[in-house]
């Protein structure tokens, strides 16, 4: 059978999947999840399934490796699942302890290309009240990387892989992004008024990407990132 | 509070030779986590950022009851 997709909006992710699935007759596990569009009160997915899982799996390896298709398969499909399964049963284990009443939702993000090496799985946390919510993303999303990092080094301990799993919570990281490119966006702007270097504030590797990004298309400005560690900040300079 | 450390540290280390004890007091929690002196640097990793994880994930939870938490590791 070919491949069915489809695509749902509902008030969050963990609805917009669950009826998606609904929909298809079937399980999460069997099923390719993207997180399309996001808002504070929607989201929007895209659900995929095939009832021919090579045929599914095929979109997505390349063919360079057909020797060994069987393990090809095993990594792309197998392993991923183990380890979405894995991290979203960690992360319950430590809600539960923590007493905090959530769903999770697991989405792998397809990157570009087609190197599963670089997907993205991101594990939703949503039904959490707003004061825990805040709790929990902490002080400029400090708190929640700490639960992120430590979620990751609990899977290393277990798989013996490092996987780059992400946890967001009450969409913090999409609010995130929109407002560091309109920050990015506005510096720009000052910078190309004053023709003035403009340094930001120290940012993590994962936000200065989001405003380097933002500003990479940018002919009147370039940006460079400056010091070391904790206080790696960048710095937008005006194209001359 | 014990439970969520307990089943933490279990996830970083390679014994169950763990012991927590909680006191309580009116603005704060301290846990002492005893563990053996090996398995210490699991559970504090590079530069303290493992345990810097588990303090603020611990403070959360102590956060939610008006409670600043204090964890302690000793051998």
């Amino acid at each position: 059978m070919a491949l069915q997709k489809v695509e749902v909006r509902a008030a969050s992710v963990a609805e917009a999947v669950a009826q998606a699935l609904a929909q298809l007759g079937k399980d999460e596990d069997e099923a390719l999840i993207e997180v399309l569009a996001q808002t504070a009160d929607s989201a929007l997915v895209r659900v995929s399934v095939d009832d021919d899982e090579d045929e599914l799996l095929a979109e997505y390896g390349d063919d360079d490796d057909e020797e060994q298709p069987k393990r090809r398969r095993r990594r792309v499909a197998s392993t991923d699942e183990q380890t979405v399964a894995l991290a979203r049963q960690l992360l319950e284990a430590l809600l539960t302890r923590m007493n905090i009443d959530a769903f999770v939702t697991p989405v792998v993000q397809k990157a570009k290309g087609s190197d599963d090496e670089e997907d993205t799985l991101t594990l939703h946390i949503e039904g959490v009240d707003e004061e825990t919510t805040g709790l929990m993303i902490g002080r400029r999303g400090e708190t929640l990387r700490s639960l992120q990092y430590l979620l990751n080094v609990l899977i290393h301990r277990q798989t013996g892989r490092w996987s780059q799993v992400v946890i967001d919570i009450g969409q913090y990281r999409q609010r995130r992004q929109d407002s560091l490119e309109g920050l990015a966006l506005r510096m720009a702007e000052r910078v190309r008024q004053s023709g003035r270097p403009m340094p930001l504030e120290p940012m993590s590797s994962f936000e200065r990407r989001i405003i380097h990004m933002a500003l990479r298309e940018d002919p009147s400005v370039y940006t460079e990132s400056a010091g070391e560690g904790e206080h790696r900040k960048i710095v937008i300079y005006p194209k001359r | 509070m014990e439970d969520l450390l307990n089943y933490i540290v279990e996830g970083l280390i390679d014994t169950d030779d763990i012991k927590i004890s909680k006191r309580t007091g009116h603005h704060s929690i301290t846990l002492d986590l005893r563990i053996p002196q090996s398995e210490a640097g699991k559970v504090i990793g590079r530069n303290g950022r493992v345990v810097k994880a588990i303090r603020d994930v611990l403070g959360i939870v102590g956060a939610r009851q008006n409670k600043r938490v204090h964890l302690e590791v000793n051998s």
